[in-house]
């Protein structure tokens, strides 16, 4: 009698442990759900993602010696990983696979972690969204490291977006050595670009349908280099800001550098004449003009000015409004400069204005004072509505320097750099883009070794987005660089 | 007497010769070892006495011109061009270099296997026998390579590599075996990069010296064909290397497009050995003048290198590495002592010393105790790139950390990595308060063999602003940085001022201040900041500035206002000697300077009128 009693309620355990663990996920036994999120590295949480991008990689910041990751969602079967330090990387095919198939629905990440005595932790699950609208597919931007003055090793690279690949745009070992900067799409087009190189192998080298040319854009008439360019999406011009650019550094802690112009002003480059002129400002007061920034429908001309320095000048009171000009584009005449943010108003500064494509929106940033916010650890991305004229700090910004950013060719994807990681290396964030309101929360460029940010201190540098595969590459430009510079023509002022 | 029989005496006869023969050979083999064994003696006692009681401060250098990081992005760097992996292989032995025994040994391996690739390939060449003095040659001369602080040991094994591949190419023996080793050329190149490209040469020399037929043109033919070839798709193809990079790396250039002479003889000698054995093969000598020539080369040998070493050695050089080694290891005392006992009569030597006064707070005590020949030029490097690793002390010393931090990131990016450069990166950033770049530079640190504790020690900071307040030196620096900002200027004098004028307490650029006067003899202006030192904490002024008030009363006859603070009257006493000293000898140059010297060599009275 008490042998089957006894047989019985074991019977009962075995039948409720079987239960139980039929119940919990993969036949856990012992597992204890933590209420929160696992720590992942890099932050992919409540992330909105494009279709079409490379498997967000990432490291699990939790105790264990085992985990296992599933990637579920309801459209597609499961896609489980194991992995014993943590570290998560996805298969590309069945990545792929996954985002295809809940494009628009969210995609949920159960992670579970076992430790050495078979303790199994189980938290929230990780969401990630997947956006309808695809991300271009290349990234363009130049690896250097973000010291003062020296530089050695510098490249600009292309990343293809949807996988790992990387590879050389420019290397400057090939070209002595130099420094080369400003890489510039006109709208995204990967045949169309220009930049500059600096020292031995001088000039700026504009590329078209693969043809580099390597031009002299500075002439006796302008006292500085042709800097910042903004192409017009015409093709034909390009407007530059020549700057006299002054650096200086700090002796106080936090805060390193200090780029500032002594003097600007904005040159207009006609590709198809090779003539240059500057763009004169009727206003009696001097100003200093800088950023320009074409807006898509090529009607206006955007930049940043401020008040000419004076001797005497205290770098902390250079402060710079948005304003824009009207142009006509068969008479190629500017019109009067009006004030669209008036920053100095609120005693702030204006960086970097950049238009959406469909015209209606303008992501700028804005910081204490001076013009290179790159060093500025307050700067923040601001989003202002070009229809109604408010302007909101936008919420993908950090505690850290946030800075160059751009749009892709769909305006549904911004990049910008952010320095959120450790204050001193930037590196380019994606943001999705519906509304004003429906803004997704950022992500860093994924990379095959997620603890590759951890290891890599190099900067990423002007973040650009390119619609396909640029085909030139690193030997195309020295080449170039053999060939007698073409000098740009000065005609004068264009008013 | 069958025919069997009748051959036997003969068949004796010949057995014996056999072993007669053999006898011989073997007695020869034994007289061609004794000469192989005194090359050895000769090369281990001389690079061994060399290396380890002179090459102190040579490999403490080299250790400290690079740093090796057991990690992939670090080997990655390196297979990006050809030639790489020679260099990351030196910086994996190098690492070690903080032990001059080990940096000995390692020196002198590569001098001896130098000497037996050299033995083996003239042994193939001349058939069996060997000519002593080709093969001392290479070793030698690369032992006076190895001598220079330029050589890094990388372009050791670049040469050892080929002479080993110009020895297998040698040995390899069937027509198919030769060109498939030929073929090799472009893993070669990858390896040693452009060591490589002097293969081509010996091989060329070698086929003209010794080989017949078709095979004398055909396989230069081959050689020329197949480097060229590898060398433009190295450049078009594969690598992202310009042509004079391919052409030079990982050799030394001082200066662009040139290598050090001596490099270039040893190249020379190796594109020249087969002709040399050829014609030493060519030279019969009886078997008496044997012994008596390679007596006369191992004593030539020995002798020429002796002389050069003693002619060639920079003591001062060596002086200077003494003391960097002390500056890295924070020993000021030592510095001083050294300095003090051993002067060393370069610019940086004496930077070092000044350094080190500050350090120990006795800048304006104790700063013509030692030998000063450059004023204040020896206070504060220039902040080019060829003072950069040194001037950034200065800076940390006085608490400009922020331009210590720029000058320690500008030698990282156009130096790479050093230890010196990322500890004070790691310093810097800890006192800046940066605690995640901070971290990012001790990971780096902790995947060394040599620096892992030191980071492990830093490590503890991070995250820890009190821990960083309490330590002696982080601490100190915290207090002396400034309080407001300011943009560093060109001018050192005006850096000090902004300093001051933000942290009005900080005694050490204060003293470096004081110091640069005192190099400048303008006493009127040291009086004039002598007013600020009670406030500034002073219970005493140190010796030389005192020094400097007395000079100035003497010449000006004015009591000046010293804000509350006396000069002692041990220097007042000394200063009276000093002047009686001198004009008793006034009327006679020579003895003047002779009694002053010996009265007041280390006072700032006798920099003032002699210096």
């Amino acid at each position: 009698m008490k042998l089957t009693k006894i047989f019985g309620a074991t019977e009962a355990l075995f039948i409720l442990i079987f239960i139980i663990s039929g119940c919990k996920p993969d036949g856990y036994i012992d597992i204890q759900h933590l209420w929160r999120e696992p720590v992942i590295e890099p932050d992919y949480s409540g992330v909105t993602i494009p279709v079409n991008i490379a498997p967000l990689n990432f490291i699990i910041k939790e105790d264990g010696v085992s985990f296992t990751i599933k990637a579920r969602s309801s459209n597609s079967s499961d896609l489980k990983i194991k992995s014993k330090d943590g570290v998560v990387s996805f298969p590309v095919k069945s990545w792929k696979k996954l985002l295809k198939e809940n494009q628009g629905q969210r995609i949920e990440i159960d992670i579970l972690s076992e430790d050495n005595y078979g303790k199994v932790i189980e938290y929230d699950p990780v969401y990630m969204h997947v956006a309808n609208e695809p991300i271009d597919p290349y990234l363009c931007y130049r690896l250097l490291y973000p010291g003062y003055e020296s530089w050695k090793e510098m490249k600009i690279v292309q990343r293809s977006l949807e996988n790992f690949h990387e590879s050389s745009l420019f290397e400057n070992q090939l070209l002595d050595d130099n420094c080369v900067n400003c890489h510039t799409f006109k709208q995204n087009d990967p045949g169309r670009f220009l930049l500059h190189v600096r020292g031995s192998k001088w000039g700026t080298y504009f590329v078209d349908d693969n043809e580099i040319t390597r031009r002299t854009l500075r002439t006796e008439e302008m006292s500085a280099n042709a800097v910042y360019p903004s192409w017009h999406p015409g093709g034909r011009y390009v407007v530059f800001s020549s700057n006299e650019v002054v650096q200086a550094f700090h002796m106080i802690s936090g805060k390193k550098n200090e780029v500032y112009d002594q003097s600007s002003m904005l040159v207009i480059y006609d590709c198809n004449r090779n003539e240059i002129s500057n763009i004169e400002e009727t206003d009696t007061v001097k100003y200093m003009e800088t950023f320009p920034c074409w807006s898509p429908c090529g009607n206006y001309l955007y930049y940043c000015r401020a008040k000419q320095i004076k001797k005497g000048f205290d770098y902390r009171n250079i402060k710079y409004d948005l304003v824009r000009k009207s142009f006509d584009q068969n008479l190629k005449v500017f019109g009067n400069a009006e004030i669209v943010f008036n920053a100095i108003e609120i005693n702030r500064s204006v960086s970097f204005p950049r238009i959406s494509p469909d015209g209606k929106y303008l992501v700028l940033t804005l910081h204490d004072y001076g013009t290179f916010s790159i060093w500025h650890k307050e700067a923040d991305l601001y989003l202002l509505n070009l229809e109604n004229g408010e302007i909101d700090l936008m919420d993908l910004n950090s505690a850290e320097t946030e800075s160059y950013h751009s749009w892709s060719s769909n305006g549904r994807w911004l990049v910008f750099s952010s320095k959120r990681g450790d204050g001193l290396t930037a590196r380019p964030y994606f943001a999705y883009f519906g509304s004003p309101e429906n803004i997704g929360k950022p992500f860093v460029l994924p990379q095959e070794t997620p603890e590759f940010y951890k290891r890599f201190d190099k900067t990423f540098n002007i973040p650009e987005f390119v619609t396909g595969k640029i085909k030139i590459g690193p030997r195309d430009f020295a080449r170039s660089s053999r060939k007698k510079s073409i000098k740009a023509v000065w005609s004068g002022s264009e008013k | 007497m069958n025919s069997r029989s009748k051959h036997l005496p003969k068949m004796k006869k010949k057995r014996s010769i056999d072993i007669l023969l053999d006898k011989i050979l073997q007695a020869m083999k034994m007289a061609e070892k004794l000469p192989v064994r005194i090359s050895l003696i000769l090369i281990l006692t001389t690079s061994i006495a060399y290396f380890y009681f002179y090459g102190e401060g040579l490999f403490f250098f080299q250790e400290n011109k690079s740093l090796f990081i057991f990690s992939n992005e670090y080997i990655q760097k390196y297979l990006m061009k050809p030639g790489g992996l020679l260099e990351y292989s030196g910086n994996f032995l190098t690492q070690y270099y903080y032990s001059d025994l080990y940096g000995s040994l390692i020196n002198i391996a590569c001098l001896i296997l130098v000497f037996l690739v050299f033995l083996k390939t003239d042994r193939r060449l001349l058939a069996g026998s060997f000519s002593i003095l080709l093969i001392l040659v290479p070793p030698f001369l690369l032992f006076f390579i190895q001598i220079s602080y330029i050589h890094s040991i990388h372009n050791s094994l670049g040469y050892i590599l080929l002479a080993l591949y110009f020895y297998f190419s040698v040995v390899t023996t069937g027509r198919r075996s030769r060109f498939l080793c030929l073929a090799l050329f472009p893993v070669f190149f990858y390896l040693t990069g452009s060591f490589a490209l002097v293969y081509p040469l010996i091989y060329i020399v070698y086929s003209i010296v010794y080989k017949k037929g078709i095979n004398r043109y055909l396989e230069p033919v081959f050689m020329i064909v197949t480097t060229g070839v590898t060398f433009i798709i190295f450049k078009e193809i594969l690598f992202f290397q310009p042509a004079d990079q391919l052409l030079r790396y990982p050799l030394p250039f001082i200066e662009v497009l040139r290598i050090p002479v001596l490099y270039n003889i040893l190249f020379l000698y190796m594109i020249l050995f087969p002709v040399f054995t050829h014609v030493s093969g060519l030279i019969k000598l009886k078997a008496k003048y044997t012994g008596f020539i390679n007596l006369t080369t191992f004593i030539s040998i020995f002798a020429i290198t002796v002389i050069q070493l003693s002619k060639n050695y920079d003591h001062d050089l060596a002086n200077l590495f003494k003391i960097g080694k002390s500056v890295f290891k924070q020993d000021w005392n030592s510095i001083i002592r050294q300095h003090e006992t051993s002067p060393s009569i370069n610019s940086n030597g004496q930077y070092y010393y000044n350094l080190a006064l500050s350090e120990k707070g006795q800048l304006c005590n104790r700063l013509f105790y030692g030998r000063q020949d450059f004023g204040s030029k020896s206070l504060i490097l220039p902040r080019d790139y060829a003072h950069l690793d040194r001037a950034i002390y200065y800076y940390y010393s006085i608490g400009l950390i922020s331009e210590a931090h720029r000058l320690a990131y500008e030698s990282m990016v156009k130096n790479g990595y050093r230890p010196e450069n990322i500890k004070m990166l790691i310093k810097t950033e800890l006192i800046n308060g940066n605690y995640k770049i901070a971290s990012g530079y001790i990971n780096i640190l902790k995947k060394t063999s040599h620096y892992k504790k030191w980071a492990d020690k830093y490590e503890k900071f991070l995250n820890n602003p009190e821990l960083i307040k309490a330590d002696p030196e982080l601490g100190e620096k915290i207090r002396s940085i400034p309080d407001t900002d300011f943009f560093i200027m060109s001018g050192d004098i005006d850096n000090i001022d902004m300093i001051l004028k933000a942290n009005p307490d900080n005694k050490k650029a204060f003293e470096y201040k004081i110091a640069w006067l005192l190099f400048k003899k303008d006493t009127k202006t040291v009086l004039n900041e002598v007013r600020k030192m009670k406030a500034m904490g002073y219970m005493n002024i140190p010796r030389h500035i005192e020094e400097a008030i007395l000079l100035y009363m003497y010449f000006n006859h004015e009591l000046p206002d010293l804000g509350d603070l006396i000069v002692s009257m041990d220097t007042e006493l000394r200063f009276s000697r000093y002047i009686t000293t001198y004009l008793n000898n006034s009327e006679n140059n020579q003895i003047l300077e002779r009694e002053m010297k010996k009265i007041g060599e280390k006072t700032f009275w006798y920099y003032y009128q002699f210096k």
